[in-house]
């Protein structure tokens, strides 16, 4: 079976993907999906590309922002990635497929979740990036946009989390 | 089972909060086969004493309350939760927390091995601007310093495309 090309015919829970994430999100997703007799669904989000077309399945096919590459193609799983995520899964009983989307990652994940009617989004905080400051950090944090822009329950797990009494990257100094 | 030995979930819960932070909670408690532990923080005592279930006694801050007393739950929370879990089909109890909020949750997580925690964001009222929202949000805290998976539960989400209160100024 082709995974990216696979329907979710039940219960589905949305996880974001990226590349340098810990193997502890996908098990954690692999987890909560056991729980609810769920397909997973990882994906990932290319935000050089801005989604044109979509298919019932959440597959998308995009056009690059720069216009010199303007050229109309199906969003494709990053192979390594794929084989990764197959590594992490492999003896868990659990259906998952994978999606790549185009654009910004907090908007289409919503949209995934929202056309597949998931029962939860995972995803992981970041475990790099405080250093950009306060307001860089909420901008770009996936986990803070999906929080308050849709209204699915959001799923986080945390990593490397600091200890309590350290201070946050936006607390006092 | 032996209630026990049941995965825990744990939700915050405060007066006037939406009902859905609850009824989530109770939905992953059941699909988890979990017990619900209903917490609340009052963030004016701090902690002093802990028993094994998680109960806390407490100090007030306020210099003229000297004595330690047993943190108790709110009688007006309990009697909404009473009637939003009455019939769920999930066994529960209830916490009286002190102290920081993100801190007295995440320690009682630790205290009863929670499976996960599960909060609500604050509604938009409550925002306030950027600093003021991420210093007060017990999500961000949680998801930030403790090691269990938190379930945020949006309340009152902005489309995309419309501005979130720290969008501005």
């Amino acid at each position: 079976m082709n995974a990216e090309q696979s329907l979710v015919s039940g219960t589905a829970i949305v996880v974001g993907v990226v590349g340098n994430q810990p193997d502890e999100v996908l098990l954690q997703a692999a987890n909560f999906a056991s729980h609810f007799n769920a397909e997973l669904v990882f994906a990932t989000v290319d935000m050089t590309r801005y989604t044109v077309a979509e298919a019932p399945d959440g597959s998308v096919s995009a056009f690059p922002i720069d216009p010199d590459a303007a050229e109309l193609t199906h969003e494709e799983f990053d192979p390594e990635l794929a084989s990764r995520v197959k590594d992490i899964l492999d003896g868990i009983d659990v259906k998952w497929s994978l999606r790549a989307l185009a654009g910004d990652p907090a908007h289409e994940l919503s949209r995934l979740a929202e056309r597949l009617d998931a029962a939860l989004i995972v995803v992981g905080t970041r475990h790099e990036g405080f250093s950009g400051g306060l307001r860089e950090f909420f901008t770009g944090s996936v986990a803070v946009h999906l929080a308050h822009r849709q209204h699915r329950p959001v799923v986080v797990i945390p990593l490397s989390p600091l200890p309590h009494g350290s201070h946050l990257p936006w607390g006092h100094s | 089972m032996n209630s026990q030995h049941r995965p825990k979930v744990i939700v915050g819960v405060a007066r006037r909060q939406s009902d859905v932070v609850v009824t989530t909670a109770i939905d992953l408690a059941r699909h988890f086969g979990a017990d619900l532990v209903c917490a609340s923080v009052n963030e004016g005592g701090h902690m002093v004493g802990e028993s094994a279930d998680g109960s806390v006694t407490s100090m007030s801050f306020n210099p003229d309350l000297v004595d330690e007393v047993e943190e108790t739950f709110n009688g007006d929370l309990k009697k909404n939760l009473d009637r939003i879990l009455d019939g769920a089909g999930v066994e529960w109890s209830v916490r009286a927390l002190a102290g920081d909020p993100a801190h007295a949750i995440s320690h009682l997580a630790d205290t009863i091995d929670a499976t996960m925690i599960v909060v609500g964001t604050r509604e938009e009222s409550m925002r306030g601007n950027l600093h003021e929202f991420f210093n007060g949000s017990v999500a961000v805290h949680l998801a930030h310093n403790q090691h269990r998976p938190v379930v945020v539960v949006p309340l009152a989400p902005v489309p995309f495309g419309h501005a979130l209160a720290w969008d501005e100024g």
